[in-house]
């Protein structure tokens, strides 16, 4: 597995973090991405916010007091205290919204390797607390540019780069070999198969999904930073090798006002609910709907944007993993030769139906959801907009597929099925559109060519490359690289 | 949509750093994958392991680190800087960063069964006077305002000794063998691993 390479130390720590602090999903990822430097355009944002909030808090807690050898500590007691005292600390002065995921952050620049920088950041809030209004500025620089220094040499030694920045690399590299381009960020989906059997015949035996994956990161990239700031800006705001400021300061600030989660991460917790979110014991979806929902999920918003390449991840990108699984196991089903030629892959237009079914399997559960609810009462704000006949017959029609509905779970008595249907009607309503948003892209697909040649199609072209990965001399005696 | 097939024939080249502006891009999206997969690793080890292993929260153990010289001690935490290596380490290395001077070994034993030390700005001697004994802590010139607390850490044990006001550059603990934490510490002063922090 890739994730066996990300420090263990690392991991832990966090984790304890993430514990102590009860952090939530939003706040973990927030975390990890301070910490691996996943922000954009520019990474040291974060440590400039902690360190204006040290800065702040600290001055607060020695004012009007000689200097003396508990003020650190007494810093640390308040920074390190409940999150709800370090925003009314720092209201109406400071951006508030990240608060929880910063503290986290000063907790791991605090005890990160065994503690080994943990006097260092005692003197920097020191010096923080201590800086005079007018010297505070200089401060706060100085303070960030250590920090980010110690970052970026921690990032070094603790994260794997060479393998991601090597499929990287050839990627961007990839793209800028195209013609016509305005841009290096700029791929279609002929561009994905391509990059994948392009890797395929330099004999780098990648996952058709994980390059597809490749893509969406990259295109969430591009997205969040217009793609000129983030070619053209510093990615870090101080130069560590000589503190030297590569960009002004107040650059770190702009656009940090709270704004919604980002489209990939509706698709991630989508996917993460249903792996680990449906509710037990009443059998909303079968182990193949929940499986084929996840699938398509993970194509993120490629599912409206590119529904050839959600097809293609759907249809070949099983049959590859299936490859990929039976290497890995050495047995189970058909053997590779029966595979490659992708005699197995569900063509597109079947693909299409069933999630059409899939998608008119969710309604009635969303109908039976709405009958299940009615006994609460209207206290459902987004019904309140509903015409009460238009919601009273919905009802009627739940009641009516709730009586019909076979499954294990559903012939409890109703009061019980609405404590664990109804709490999940809204990610049913996500994955809905979800679907119904990639069966529209597939509709829009059929006007360029009829569905099942462009199936056909692909399956001599993947059939090749997989003949080409599986079964050229040495291939299929080992197992294929990264899964993820 | 889809390009001619000669579009794909084209082999990848790598990347001009010179005049590209990509390397920013490349390290936006290593990092992005990096904390992606930090985030599933995290997960993976929660679902693996139950609880932290010594069920301390950093704020308590640094709290405690910092703790005022008088402050109780705390046998929870006492034990897991004990039995846990990393929990040891850690806690040794907050009170360094706020003590006024630390010893992590002896570094010769002296002529009797104590060894001298010294302790930041302190020379730190154990005199034997007949049945009394006394532990003295002697401030070079110069050296920085005094301590509050002695603390001893050794393998199996530790002691935290509150100290008097400096009299003429010296501090003088008379060990009382019915008090136990004195008697501790003195044990403690026997063994040449055994740590010494002036709080």
């Amino acid at each position: 597995m890739d994730v066996a390479q990300i420090d263990q130390q690392t991991i832990n720590e966090l984790n304890g973090i993430v514990e102590s602090r009860r952090l939530g999903a939003a706040d973990q990822k927030k975390l990890a991405n301070f910490v691996a430097g996943a922000i954009r355009p520019n990474r040291d944002r974060p440590v400039f916010d902690l360190v204006r909030i040290i800065a702040e808090i600290g001055a607060k807690v020695v004012a009007g007091k000689p200097p003396g050898r508990t003020d650190v500590d007494r810093c640390l007691a308040v920074l390190l205290g409940p999150v709800g005292a370090v925003v009314s600390n720092c209201k109406g002065k400071l951006p508030t919204h990240e608060i929880g995921p910063l503290m986290g952050f000063l907790e791991f620049l605090l005890m990160h390797s065994d503690c080994s920088y943990f006097a260092e950041m005692r003197r920097i809030i020191g010096e923080l607390a201590h800086a005079p209004a007018a010297g505070r500025e200089a401060a706060v620089k100085a303070a960030v540019s250590d920090i980010a220094s110690r970052l970026r040499a921690y990032r070094t030694e603790r994260f794997p780069v060479a393998r991601h920045e090597k499929v990287f690399r050839s990627l961007l590299g990839y793209l800028g070999t195209k013609p016509r381009r305005t841009s290096a960020i700029q791929f279609d989906d002929e561009d994905i198969v391509a990059f994948w059997d392009s890797q395929i015949r330099e004999g780098n035996r990648l996952l058709y999904r994980t390059v597809v994956k490749h893509f969406l990161t990259l295109e969430t990239v591009a997205a969040d930073v217009s793609a000129q700031r983030a070619m053209n800006d510093a990615v870090s705001l101080y130069d560590s090798d000589d503190g030297r400021v590569l960009a002004p300061v107040e650059m770190a600030t702009e656009n940090v006002e709270p704004i919604g989660d980002p489209i990939e991460l509706r698709y991630e917790a989508l996917v993460e609910f249903l792996r680990t979110g449906l509710p037990e014991g009443v059998k909303l979806l079968t182990g193949t709907e929940r499986d084929r929902l996840a699938d398509l999920a993970e194509c993120g918003p490629f599912t409206v944007s590119r529904p050839l390449t959600a097809l293609r991840y759907l249809s070949f990108g099983a049959v590859q993993s299936g490859i990929a699984n039976f290497l890995r196991r050495g047995s189970g089903g058909s053997d590779v030769a029966g595979r490659v030629d992708c005699g197995d892959a569900t063509a597109y237009p079947d693909v299409e139906k069933g999630y059409v079914k899939l998608a008119d399997h969710l309604s009635k559960l969303l109908l039976i959801s709405a009958f299940l609810a009615a006994p609460a009462g209207n206290d459902n704000p987004a019904l309140a907009s509903v015409e009460p006949d238009a919601l009273a017959e919905a009802r009627r029609e739940g009641q009516g597929f709730l009586k019909r509905l076979k499954r294990e779970g559903f012939d409890e008595a109703p009061d019980v099925l609405a404590r664990s249907v109804v709490p999940v009607a809204g990610e049913l309503v996500q994955i809905r559109e979800v679907v119904q948003g990639f069966i529209g892209g597939v509709g829009n697909l059929q006007r360029g060519a009829e569905l099942n040649s462009r199936f056909i199609d692909d399956k001599v072209r993947f059939a090749a490359a997989f003949r080409a990965a599986y079964l050229a001399p040495g291939g299929a005696s080992t197992v294929p690289g990264a899964s993820s | 949509m889809t390009k001619p097939p000669d579009d794909r024939d084209q082999k990848p080249t790598p990347l001009q750093l010179k005049d590209d502006k990509s390397p920013a891009m490349l390290q936006h999206l290593v990092a992005e994958l990096n904390a992606r997969d930090l985030v599933t690793a995290m997960r993976d080890t929660r679902a693996e392991s139950t609880a932290s292993a010594t069920g301390i929260a950093n704020s308590e153990l640094i709290g405690y680190a910092l703790r005022g010289p008088g402050a109780p001690m705390d046998f929870r935490i006492e034990r897991a800087i004990r039995s846990d290596r990393t929990v040891g380490l850690r806690y040794r290395r907050m009170l360094q960063s706020s003590a006024i001077g630390y010893s992590e070994l002896a570094m010769a034993a002296g002529t009797g069964t104590y060894p001298s030390r010294r302790v930041g700005a302190f020379d730190l001697r154990v005199v034997e006077d007949g049945r009394d004994v006394f532990v003295v802590l002697s401030q070079s010139a110069g050296g920085p305002a005094g301590p509050q607390a002695l603390e001893a850490i050794g393998p199996d044990d530790s002691v935290r000794i509150p100290l008097s006001e400096a009299v003429r550059g010296h501090i003088q603990i008379a060990i009382d063998p019915a008090n136990g934490d004195l008697s501790r510490l003195l044990k403690l002063l026997g063994e040449a691993t055994t740590e010494l922090y002036l709080i």
